[in-house]
């Protein structure tokens, strides 16, 4: 087996090791304990796996994790956590935007990375956004909705409850 | 997956140097998006990989004695981000939006799009109505090739081994030329085209002084259908002629079944499109 040595940052944390060079970004992630970043297809179709690199959303089943060398990378944890959630992450929450889970990861940083570039999108550029995430649970609706609380725009309309809808 | 030994060269001349004699057993990197799965499942056994990702000067859109150039590892989401582009190769620019999702389009290169010379290329169809060439370099000079030449067969190309794309070009359409691109895929998103149509008018009045046609998905390579741009170039356009051309470019089509979509639909649709689109673009009455 061809190895090389890899270093990147995860997170901002220094990462270096010797990795196989036909491993992907993904397998090489969730093997050193980055499991929040999620293995759906391994072919590019269903974004689970979406992690930031150089700030740039990206399939990491796309990317061998040699060619990540010298780059930072951005995972679910790197945008927040439990007792300093992300806005993104506080309003998935509240508007019930997470079921099972599993494309949630994927689905934040999407979404971060379109409020970074713009941060008063419209539903349809959000829709647009995350068409290459997918979400087998919510109907979408719910994250759309979180996605547009965490706006310019929505955060200026402050207090508003999230509408309650029937199922 | 066997292991292979991993290049990244940040030059062109470097990248030749590596691919240099090493043809059947070494595979070029760009965006990896198709490369990567391959590789992945074992589809691809190469012993060497050469990652054209850090070749920083071959990632450029500029605009030069009247032609637009663009470097072969430009993304797709350089093309979309594109002013130039959407203002002077708008119908490009239409492909770019509906073309994967952005995660993939980050990624995608336009040189990955040509080469990988699959029928359904969202770049490949409106670059053909432009008259687009490709650039290649080997250690041995460059040569030029026009796109309509440069598709062999089924995800097949004229690149020799040894050679790189290291550029599409393609010249300034005319002022008050029509352009327009429609990718009919089986949901909005994330789709690969059923069919794909790319038209470009030039008018006078209601002459055709001319027009370029090229479709996607419907034969083994991306390709233009010259004989129904025949029937509108220097004619003036009415409904009975649109319809000739659009039946004519449907006969010179050879789509398959497919899961997309059978082969039937695809040639009813081509004529459909075809259609629709001329209509359109020139405010014709469709009273189909
Ligand atoms: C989920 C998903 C959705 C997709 N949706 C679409 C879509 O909607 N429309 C569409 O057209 N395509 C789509 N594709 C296919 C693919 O993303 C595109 O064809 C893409 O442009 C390929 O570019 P790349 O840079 O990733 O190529 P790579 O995978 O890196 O390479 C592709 C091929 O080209 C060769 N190559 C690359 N660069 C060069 C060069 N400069 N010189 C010579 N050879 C070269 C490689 O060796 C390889 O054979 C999709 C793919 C995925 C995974
Ligand atoms: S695991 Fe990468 S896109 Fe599905
Ligand atoms: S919440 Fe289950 S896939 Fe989105």
């Amino acid at each position: 087996m061809k190895t090389l040595s890899v270093q990147f940052k995860v997170n901002g944390e220094e990462v270096q090791a010797e990795m196989p060079t036909h491993i992907t970004l993904l397998q090489a992630l969730r093997e050193l304990g980055y499991t929040e970043v999620k293995n759906g297809c391994e072919k590019g179709d269903c974004g689970s796996c979406t992690v930031l690199l150089d700030g740039l959303p990206v399939n990491s089943c796309l990317v061998l994790a040699v060619q990540a060398t010298g780059r930072e990378v951005t995972t679910v944890r790197g945008i927040g956590s439990l007792d300093n959630l992300h806005p993104l992450q506080k309003n998935f929450i509240e508007h019930g935007a997470i079921q099972c889970g599993f494309c949630t990861p994927g689905m934040l940083l999407s979404a971060k990375a379109l409020l970074d570039e713009n941060p008063s999108p419209t539903r349809k550029e959000i829709r647009e956004q995350i068409s290459g995430n997918l979400c087998r649970c919510t109907g979408y609706v719910k994250i759309v909705d979180a996605i547009m609380e965490t706006t310019s725009e929505g955060s200026k309309a402050g207090k508003r409850r999230p509408r309650a809808r029937k199922c | 997956m066997r292991g292979f030994d991993f290049l990244s060269p940040k030059s062109l001349i470097a990248a030749l140097r590596a691919i240099d004699g090493k043809a059947p057993t070494c595979k070029l990197l760009a965006g990896g998006t198709n490369v990567i799965p391959t590789l992945r499942d074992g589809t691809l056994k190469p012993r060497f990989v050469v990652d054209l990702g850090g070749i920083k000067a071959l990632n450029y859109i500029r605009e030069k004695q009247g032609w637009i150039q663009i470097g072969a590892l430009t993304t797709i989401r350089d093309l979309l981000n594109s002013p130039l582009i959407k203002k002077k190769g708008s119908l490009l620019w239409e492909a770019t939006h509906i073309f994967a999702g952005p995660l993939v389009r980050n990624r995608a290169t336009v040189g990955g799009n040509l080469a990988d010379a699959s029928p359904a290329a969202d770049t490949a169809v409106p670059l053909l109505a432009l008259g687009a060439r490709v650039k290649l370099r080997s250690l041995k000079g460059q040569r030029t090739v026009p796109l309509n030449r440069f598709f062999a067969g089924y995800q097949r190309t004229v690149i020799k081994p040894g050679e790189i794309v290291t550029e599409v070009t393609f010249p300034v359409p005319a002022r008050g030329r029509k352009q327009s691109y429609y990718k009919l895929g089986r949901r909005n998103a994330m789709a690969i085209s059923v069919v794909s149509v790319a038209v470009l008018l030039q008018m006078k009045g209601k002459i055709c002084t001319d027009t370029a046609i090229a479709l996607g998905a419907v034969a083994p390579t991306p390709l233009r259908v010259e004989k129904a741009e025949g029937i509108l170039r220097g004619k003036k356009v009415d409904l009975e002629l649109v319809k000739h051309c659009a039946q004519a470019a449907a006969k010179s089509v050879k789509p398959i079944d497919d899961i997309r979509a059978s082969a039937d639909y695809r040639r009813t649709l081509c004529e459909v499109l075809v259609h629709r689109m001329i209509c359109q673009s020139l405010g014709l009455e469709d009273a189909d």
